[in-house]
């Protein structure tokens, strides 16, 4: 029986991930065809498979996005091949995306789980989900009004200054506007500390906190609130009541608590990844944070010369949702066989 | 009349409705009568400039309405401009609406008629679309339908209609049920999710004009324009020009929060069977 359902999840997944390619392969088709030979060598009629039928450059599109063999790009920000561009924004990008969604996911966990013993309201769970992402548009400008405009406390553009580069580091460098380069990881957080250089992490901290308060904050509102009413709502069902009137003087109903919410949260991450990561883009934009978000707004911005930048960092934000939600319905899965064998 | 005095009894929903009607007399006086406004046309952002001082001022009382918010850049006053900035963004935001409504209407409820395979095909179709990140895939639409107003309502159309399908589809019809019933049903259902994706809508609208995706025009009467000016915006408010954000933004939330409010009010009477 388990075994089925994961073979149809994986059905699901599969036809999903056609599904996703063919969306964009459609948008990519209704570019005109001299922006896109313009943006590629003199090779894009034969890595791209320009020549042949609609159908097999499908595949040939498919085979180019899995391997980020995307052509060039210019913008603002970075000029030169798209997977160039990946491999320097790609580490820093999942850094912020995966420290950032878990501390968002342990406070609001924390917090709604508290704050849901103490509620004796009748909750309801239909909370709309979507004014997230206006919240991910409306925090960084407050912060940035306060704690670098009227406070000046903050600062509130780049990774990191320009200025904090001297000549003797050799393991960071900077090629363009807050395009920073550094070795081994790419992460400056990581590298600065393999580095021992105090300096670089400092500076970093403090380009970093805004963006990622920015980040967090919107997400973890929403999450501990939709905790909160899950853990009240559970709560105040009449097992659980039982189990209190009759004082059984044990933490078990706790863990029935948490073991019955679990699913229905896990649930709720999807969705609150999908909003996370577009909020991401707008904040990583308004603070000109070093990252594929950022990237992904200008080459939107150039019509001309973005479009494998467009598609290159849609497919991957959109391969990271993927794979979010299909570790997701695993766990669920996984956790579900385990309960029937209990 | 018993629908009024249902929602004059609901405080929420009231000052909700309230401030909504007002958002909706101050876009139709709009496109009626503009002149209300001091001006004689409300298609650019610099007919609301100030002609004595181009810098941004603080915001000041006993200067006439215009000023109560203060200027921004190039001595743009706050208010004026605001409210004129109703007439396109809720025209687009009306006009996408109603053609992902209809869309999304006819795809999720032939889906839910027919069922089957058929069925199964359309909630496969939700879920490719649910994989994708929704910022991501409407600036996507923009980039390639070009950053104009038609394309501004052709990518929120197209990219919010999946929203749609995805309620009519979890509105299950039963073997008893007719037809004209189960589609009173969903429009029952949707009713309160119209309400709130008009201020979602905003919102979005709101985002992706900020980006300064738009060119033909750099001084449209636009939110998202008013708060990025050619990115001049987030330099003034490093500068502690903080009311040229603020105000906006205020205005923006004030909006969003009161669809959202009248939504939800509605969703839960709606449940309880009121």
């Amino acid at each position: 029986m388990i075994k089925n359902k994961y073979s149809m999840l994986m059905v699901k997944y599969i036809s999903s991930f056609i599904g996703i390619t063919i969306i964009l392969f459609i948008l990519f088709k209704n570019i005109p065809e001299r922006i896109i030979v313009n943006n590629y060598s003199s090779s894009s009629y034969s890595i791209l498979g320009l020549k042949y039928p609609v159908f097999i450059q499908y595949f040939y599109f498919v085979y180019d996005m899995i391997t980020v063999n995307m052509g060039n790009i210019i913008n603002p920000i970075y000029s030169g091949s798209i997977r160039n561009a990946m491999i320097i924004l790609l580490p820093e990008t999942l850094f912020i995306t995966i420290l950032g969604f878990i501390v968002s996911i342990s406070i609001s966990y924390k917090i709604g789980f508290f704050l849901g013993f103490r509620s004796n309201k009748r909750e309801r769970l239909d909370v709309n989900v979507f004014p997230l992402v206006i919240f991910y548009f409306l925090i960084p400008l407050i912060l940035i009004a306060i704690f670098n405009g009227i406070t000046a406390i903050l600062p509130s553009k780049y990774i990191l200054p320009a200025y904090i580069i001297p000549y003797n580091f050799s393991w960071i460098k900077l090629m363009n506007d807050n395009i920073f380069i550094s070795h081994p990881t790419d992460i400056l957080f990581f590298d600065s500390m393999i580095h021992h250089s105090p300096i670089i992490l400092i500076n970093y901290l403090k380009n970093f906190a805004m963006p990622f308060a920015s980040l967090i904050i919107p997400s973890t509102v929403y999450l501990s609130i939709f905790t909160k009413r899950l853990t009240s709502i559970e709560y105040n069902k009449k097992y659980i009541r039982i189990r209190i009137v009759k004082n059984i003087g044990d933490d078990k109903f706790i863990y029935h608590i948490k073991r019955n919410i679990r699913y229905t949260m896990l649930n709720e991450f999807k969705t609150v990844f999908g909003l996370f990561l577009g909020g991401e883009i707008i904040i990583t934009y308004i603070f000109s944070y070093m990252n594929l978000g950022e990237f992904l707004i200008y080459s939107v911005m150039n019509y001309k010369t973005g479009i494998f930048g467009v598609v290159e960092s849609t497919f991957i934000f959109t391969m990271m949702i993927f794979i979010f939600n299909m570790i997701i319905d695993i766990i669920t899965l996984a956790g579900a066989k385990n309960e029937e064998y209990i | 009349m018993r629908n009024i005095y249902k929602i004059i009894k609901n405080r929420i929903l009231m000052i909700s409705s309230a401030i909504f009607i007002v958002y909706l007399l101050l876009y139709l006086l709009d496109i009626i009568i503009p002149a209300y406004l001091g001006v004689n046309n409300i298609n650019n952002l610099m007919v609301f400039a100030s002609k004595n001082n181009v810098s941004p001022t603080a915001p000041e009382l006993g200067y006439g309405w215009y000023n109560y918010l203060g200027t921004t850049y190039l001595g743009i006053r706050i208010l004026p401009a605001l409210i004129a900035s109703l007439k396109l963004d809720l025209t687009i935001v009306f006009v996408s609406l109603l053609l992902s409504l209809l869309v999304g209407f006819f795809i999720g409820i032939s889906g839910g008629i027919i069922g089957g395979l058929y069925g199964k095909f359309i909630s496969l179709i939700d879920h490719t679309f649910f994989n994708m990140p929704y910022v991501i895939f409407v600036l996507f639409l923009v980039y390639v339908i070009k950053p104009s107003i038609s394309g501004f309502i052709m990518a929120i159309a197209i990219s919010w209609f999946p929203f749609y399908i995805r309620r009519i589809i979890n509105v299950k019809k039963m073997d008893e049920e007719t037809v004209s019933a189960y589609v009173k049903k969903i429009f029952s259902h949707l009713t309160p999710y119209i309400i709130s994706d008009i201020g979602s809508i905003y919102g979005i609208l709101t985002i992706i004009t900020f980006f300064g995706l738009y060119e033909n025009n750099p001084f449209i009467v636009n939110l998202g324009n008013i708060l990025n000016l050619n990115g001049n915006i987030l330099n003034l408010i490093t500068l502690g020009d903080w009311w040229v954000v603020i105000f906006p933004l205020i205005f923006m939330v004030i909006f969003i929060i009161v669809t959202n409010l009248m939504g939800y009010e509605i969703n839960r009477r709606i449940s309880n069977g009121k």
